[in-house]
């Protein structure tokens, strides 16, 4: 159980990791236009965003690979991709092809993407649950 | 985009001289903006009557870029094709814009009730409409569709509407609807490269 832990939370970091290397690699307005594309913000917001969510990604997924407040790192990460997980659910239920800004551009969002993210979120609960039961995943 | 797709589509629009009924701008504009509209598509009517004339304006019409416009109607809407032939066939009055324009404004209705044709009809006169109606089935609609697709495919397409900024050799895709906001950012930053 403790190497299935540790496996979830390295992993989870590392999909952090490289979404924000892939986002922070572009210039930030072709995420802003991802993020544009999904029509639930305002422009400004989707600029706000842009700017600050690859960093904010770049945190979270070193915090997580190096294991360091792992209740508040995963409960974060769930609440995070579980956002991630409704803008792509009400995209796809609106009939919208666009590009699901995962990982940079080019993938657009479709079942896969939202089982993808699904599975995501449901490590994320795993690793909150164990770690708020105090159980070691370090 | 996959360099290879790239490197094709770049060759084809180096090589390209778009039509002035289906362009806005200079042709020697430092910056290339190839947008890929389905008429049919909500999110390509936003662009197109949000986005698009704040571009033309701020940047076309000051010489800074060049717009050209390219139709990719996708197959899941079932008037999209059709609009896209209405609006090619308009070429032929040096009208394209103007019945794109229209069928843009009015999608909601034609989409419902499935008549184009009233649609085009208000902005064309008698004899325009004549005109345009006589090459509606005019093989060189087909080709002109035709290669807008190919050059689609080409830059990696996935989505209408798509904006593919092209400076300098260097292409930024922007798939899906954004706003003049983030783009005129975007162009500002793209240009002064």
């Amino acid at each position: 159980m403790k190497w299935l832990l540790l496996s979830l939370r390295i992993a989870l970091g590392a999909v952090f990791l490289y979404a924000a290397y892939a986002k922070l690699i572009a210039p930030w307005y072709l995420f802003a236009g991802n993020i544009d594309s999904y029509q639930m913000v305002p422009s400004w917001a989707s600029e706000w965003i842009a700017r600050t969510l690859p960093a904010f990604e770049l945190v979270l997924g070193l915090v997580l690979v190096i294991g360091w407040k792992l209740r508040y790192a995963a409960a974060v990460s769930g609440i995070l991709l579980l956002g991630f997980w409704l803008s792509m659910a009400t995209a796809y239920a609106r009939g919208l092809a666009i590009d699901c800004g995962c990982f940079g551009s080019g993938e657009a969002v479709s079942k896969f993407t939202l089982l993808r993210d699904g599975a995501l979120v449901a490590i994320a609960a795993v690793l909150w649950y164990f770690s708020r039961k105090r159980h070691a995943v370090s | 985009m996959k360099p290879l797709a790239a490197l094709f589509a770049l060759a084809a629009l180096a090589f390209a001289d778009p039509s002035p009924d289906k362009s806005v701008g200079s042709k020697i504009a430092p910056t290339l903006i190839d947008v890929f509209l389905d008429m049919q598509c909500p999110p390509c009517r936003m662009l197109h009557d949000q986005t698009l004339p704040d571009v033309i304006a701020n940047y076309a019409d000051k010489g800074k870029v060049l717009i050209v416009y390219h139709d990719f109607p996708l197959p899941i809407h079932n008037h999209a094709l059709e609009a896209a032939r209405w609006a090619n066939a308009a070429l032929s009055v040096h009208k394209y814009k103007e019945v794109s324009t229209a069928l843009f404004k009015a999608q909601p209705q034609w989409v419902a009730s499935g008549d184009l044709r009233s649609v085009v009809a208000t902005v064309l006169s008698p004899a325009e409409m004549k005109t345009t109606e006589a090459h509606l089935k005019d093989a060189s609609i087909d080709a002109s569709l035709d290669k807008d697709r190919q050059l689609g495919i080409q830059m990696g397409l996935k989505q209408t509407p798509t904006l593919v900024v092209t400076h300098k050799l260097q292409t930024y895709p922007f798939g899906g609807f954004i706003s003049y906001s983030i783009l005129k950012q975007a162009l500002d930053d793209i240009n002064s490269k």
